[in-house]
């Protein structure tokens, strides 16, 4: 793809006008090209002048009253959740205690699910049926291991002194997401945690990938049921890496070009 | 003069900004100023998309009031108080105008008349100037440019609805815009990242 097509795509992105397989090529591209950067933010400023194009009218000036008792009003919450509107909260001011709360619900599920394996081994059934279902129990044990370990280690990140944290804005795909990837510079131990990420659908995964001046790296891909909070290792060292986003893909994952973005940001310098 | 012209528009700028940090520090004195300065232009650009008063009024109040609750969402380091301001309103303009059908027929009766209004007359002279210039600019275009930035951004119309009405090709109608609007920068001419360094490079999280 061309500097002129990027271009293009800048301009597309100023009016809102991008599909999602262009907002995936061009957003990871910004988070690395300076020129493109600055493109998209004179070209920001060109769609707000011509705003004060359109022929001027004078408000009403009842308008003025109704504008200023409306920041009074208590916020509608009838689409987020009380319990969503306090994790954002949270969130919103700076911390991660919020996502302790989502390791709760596990923590029974895990116990739970070790005492049913326990209990048909004592049995001592070898019938297909039950071997079937000890199986299954054990491969339940094996992802919540898996699920705790990744959440340990990242609370464990998350209480060293010297994590970092990148918020990674929600898009369409994903527009209550409340994501951020935490990590430790230096280190290769490096998280997304999200909150309302929608649950994939069949034959679809959600990847991982980040940006660097060597273009974009395709990270792990994992499949998602919309319940709690997802907390995923990047295990790469994100400390200089310009951006961090999460796709959808086909099951399998892409290795070159990133499909539609769920959430991205870009990760601070210092 | 096109120096004293952009030192204008920086301080405008600067002020501005200045006004979201009070805002986000809970100062209603903040938004009355903010309102003083933009509910004319939002408004405008409210009506021109909806084509009605009591939508643009909506649109209006919309947009101060998710300005008060989410003043710290505004990030100086992708873009101006203006071009955040009137994001929002376009955006909740084209939403309205989607979701009450009975606005108006999208994509049929787009209203692209700019230079007629009862009222036409801002009492701010800067932003007359500007609307001069950019209304000037908007003239220098092609006019099927200028047909098809107008109807994407004033109609809020999609590309492909763009192609629709305009009856020409997807990507005729995606360059047509994309190279309309750049056009635009350039005749507008003051790039304001040929002055200043990356921002995006200063921002935190």
């Amino acid at each position: 793809m061309g500097d002129r097509d990027f271009v293009e795509l800048v301009a597309g992105r100023a009016l809102d006008d991008l599909d999602p397989h262009e907002q995936a090529r061009l957003e990871p591209h910004l988070a690395v090209c300076r020129p493109c950067r600055d493109t998209a933010w004179d070209l920001d400023e060109t769609v707000a002048d011509l705003a004060l194009a359109a022929p001027y009218r004078v408000p009403p000036p009842a308008l003025h009253d109704s504008v200023m008792k409306a920041l009074d009003a208590p916020p509608l919450t009838l689409v987020t959740s009380p319990a969503a509107t306090s994790k954002k909260a949270a969130l919103g001011a700076g911390g991660l205690r919020w996502r302790w709360e989502g390791i709760r619900p596990l923590l029974p599920l895990g116990l739970a699910a070790v005492i049913a394996v326990a209990a048909i081994g004592a049995l001592g059934y070898q019938t297909t049926q039950l071997r079937g279902q000890l199986n299954d129990a054990s491969a339940q044990v094996g992802s919540l291991q898996d699920q705790l370990g990744d959440q340990s280690g990242m609370l464990a990140v998350a209480m060293d002194p010297t994590h970092r944290l990148a918020v990674l804005k929600p898009e369409a795909l994903a527009p209550n997401a409340a994501a951020s990837v935490v990590f430790v510079p230096g280190t290769d131990r490096s998280y997304l945690v999200a909150d309302q990420l929608p649950s994939t659908a069949p034959g679809t995964v959600y990847q991982l990938w980040y940006a660097d001046a060597a273009g974009v790296h395709a990270g792990r891909t994992f499949t998602w049921n919309g319940h709690g909070t997802v907390v995923q290792p990047f295990g790469v060292d994100l400390a200089g890496k310009a951006a961090a986003m999460v796709t959808v893909e086909s099951t399998g994952g892409a290795t070159g070009s990133p499909g539609p973005q769920v959430v991205f940001g870009t990760i601070p310098t210092a | 003069m096109q120096d004293r012209n952009q030192e204008t528009t920086d301080a405008r700028r600067a002020e501005e900004a200045a006004l979201l940090l009070r805002i986000r520090e809970r100062d209603q004195a903040a938004v009355e100023e903010l309102y003083a300065r933009f509910s004319g232009p939002l408004y405008s650009l409210a009506y021109q998309v909806t084509g009605a008063d009591r939508y643009a009024q909506d649109v209006v109040q919309e947009v101060f009031v998710a300005v008060w609750r989410d003043a710290a969402r505004f990030d100086p380091a992708r873009g101006t108080v203006s071009s955040w301001l009137f994001a929002l309103a376009r955006h909740k303009a084209i939403d309205l105008v989607r979701k009450e059908a009975g606005i108006r027929r999208r994509s049929v009766d787009v209203d692209l008349t700019l230079e007629m209004a009862p009222d036409d007359v801002d009492d701010d002279a800067w932003r007359n100037i500007r609307r001069d210039r950019v209304r000037a600019a908007l003239q220098q275009l092609p006019e099927a440019q200028r047909t098809s930035v107008e109807l994407a951004f004033f109609g809020g119309l999609t590309h492909v609805e763009v192609a629709e009405k305009l009856d020409i090709p997807l990507g005729t109608a995606k360059t047509r815009i994309r190279t309309g609007l750049l056009r635009l920068r350039d005749l507008l001419g003051d790039s304001v990242s040929e002055r200043e360094p990356d921002r995006w490079a200063t921002e935190t999280s």
